[in-house]
């Protein structure tokens, strides 16, 4: 016998519960329906094959809304190992994301290391001052942009509350992570207005996929993770500043990850498309432009008293 | 002609629907106003049980007022 566990809203008298009884045992192959008014949770037995969106929308017609509990919210084991496993099949989209990541991330290494080379070389104690950020500038970027763009190759087919989960967590962390290098390197007015800027932009970019509202959280998330980031480092400045970068970037990741989990649960579509493909170039584009409009403004930008 | 009957227990929207469906089945029409407390039937006739309808409408919880 299987069973199917529904969350069910709306229910607030007896009435309600035999009304709603009376509408699913219509439907056939099913044993007994555990359901009462005062539980949001219902259970439903049955014998063989059911529909689940048939249920969900016989409760939804009798006035009702259902959600299935077992599914695509609940963290289990097979799927983080499925996921797992994905990340490292270069067949699967999220396989592809990863590969593409680390070759942007070699390239990206690459012409800083000709930057460096070429300009930087000359500018006194440069490692200590600029490069040390510039490597968690790279690092983060990456990691940044491999969660955007896993959430673009599946495009606009988010619910609205995945919706502004992404807006929030992608403008937030976006924002902080720019501001707390620029922060770290030209005080706090750079530093916020670069973190609130690449924040706002790519939170409400990335918030769009669920529309006004994911756009909004976005767009509010990037304001204070840009404020915060900059605030972040300039109060270090005179303890383990540099200790903190790979405390907050392995923090990011740990979230990002939970978040590429989140979305792999929601879509489960993992055939890369075509549109997918087109966008590598992007990918690449969008990174290298981060990356170095960053690093312009760190090492030429106006800087406040504290740095001069 | 119409009956009007009036039940005690209905609280809501939901309790109306429960009524008037579970008449529906034994093919009776009525229409049911929970604010009000009553359930009235419609085509009522010398032939129409109204035992039956006592028995249906207090099955599912409701009291009846004779």
């Amino acid at each position: 016998m299987n069973a199917l566990k529904l969350r069910i809203a709306g229910m607030h008298c007896e009435s309600c519960e035999k009304l709603l009884k009376k509408a699913l045992s219509k439907l056939g192959h099913i044993k007994e329906i555990d359901l009462r008014y005062n539980n949001e949770i219902a259970t439903i037995y049955y014998n063989q094959e059911i529909n689940v969106d048939k249920v969900i929308s016989i409760i939804r017609e009798s006035g009702y809304d259902a959600m299935p509990i077992s599914g695509d919210y609940s963290i289990n084991n097979a799927s983080i190992k499925q996921f797992l496993k994905d990340l490292k099949n270069k067949n699967k989209a999220e396989g592809q994301l990863i590969f593409i990541a680390l070759q942007v991330f070699a390239i990206l290494a690459l012409l800083e290391g000709v930057a460096y080379f070429g300009f930087f070389r000359n500018i006194p104690n440069f490692f200590n001052t600029y490069g040390y950020f510039i490597i968690f500038l790279l690092i983060n970027v990456v990691l940044m942009a491999t969660s955007v763009w896993h959430i673009k190759i599946y495009g606009n087919k988010f619910t609205c509350m995945t919706g502004m989960m992404i807006g929030m967590t992608i403008g937030m962390l976006s924002g902080f992570l720019i501001g707390i290098i620029v922060g770290a390197t030209n005080g706090m007015f750079v530093g916020s207005v670069a973190g609130l800027l690449i924040g706002m932009a790519v939170g409400g970019w990335c918030g769009k996929c669920c529309g006004i509202m994911g756009i909004m959280e976005g767009i509010m998330a990037g304001l204070m993770g840009g404020l915060m980031g900059a605030m972040t480092s300039l109060m270090l400045l005179n303890d383990n500043l540099k200790l903190i970068f790979p405390i907050v970037t392995g923090a990011s990741a740990l979230i990002l990850g939970g978040l590429d989990y989140m979305i792999y649960k929601e879509t489960k579509k993992n055939e890369i498309n075509e549109t997918y493909k087109y966008d590598k170039f992007n990918f690449i584009s969008f990174c290298f432009l981060i990356t170095i409009i960053v690093t312009f403004i760190m090492v030429y930008g106006t800087k406040s008293l504290l740095f001069r | 002609m119409e009956k009007k009957i009036i039940v005690k227990g209905m609280h809501c929207k939901s309790c109306e629907i429960l009524i008037k469906d579970e008449l529906e089945e034994a093919g009776i029409k009525a229409r049911v106003d929970y604010k009000k407390g009553e359930v009235t039937i419609e085509n009522f006739d010398s032939k129409t049980d109204l035992a039956n309808i006592h028995k249906i409408i207090e099955k599912n919880g409701y009291k009846v007022m004779k």
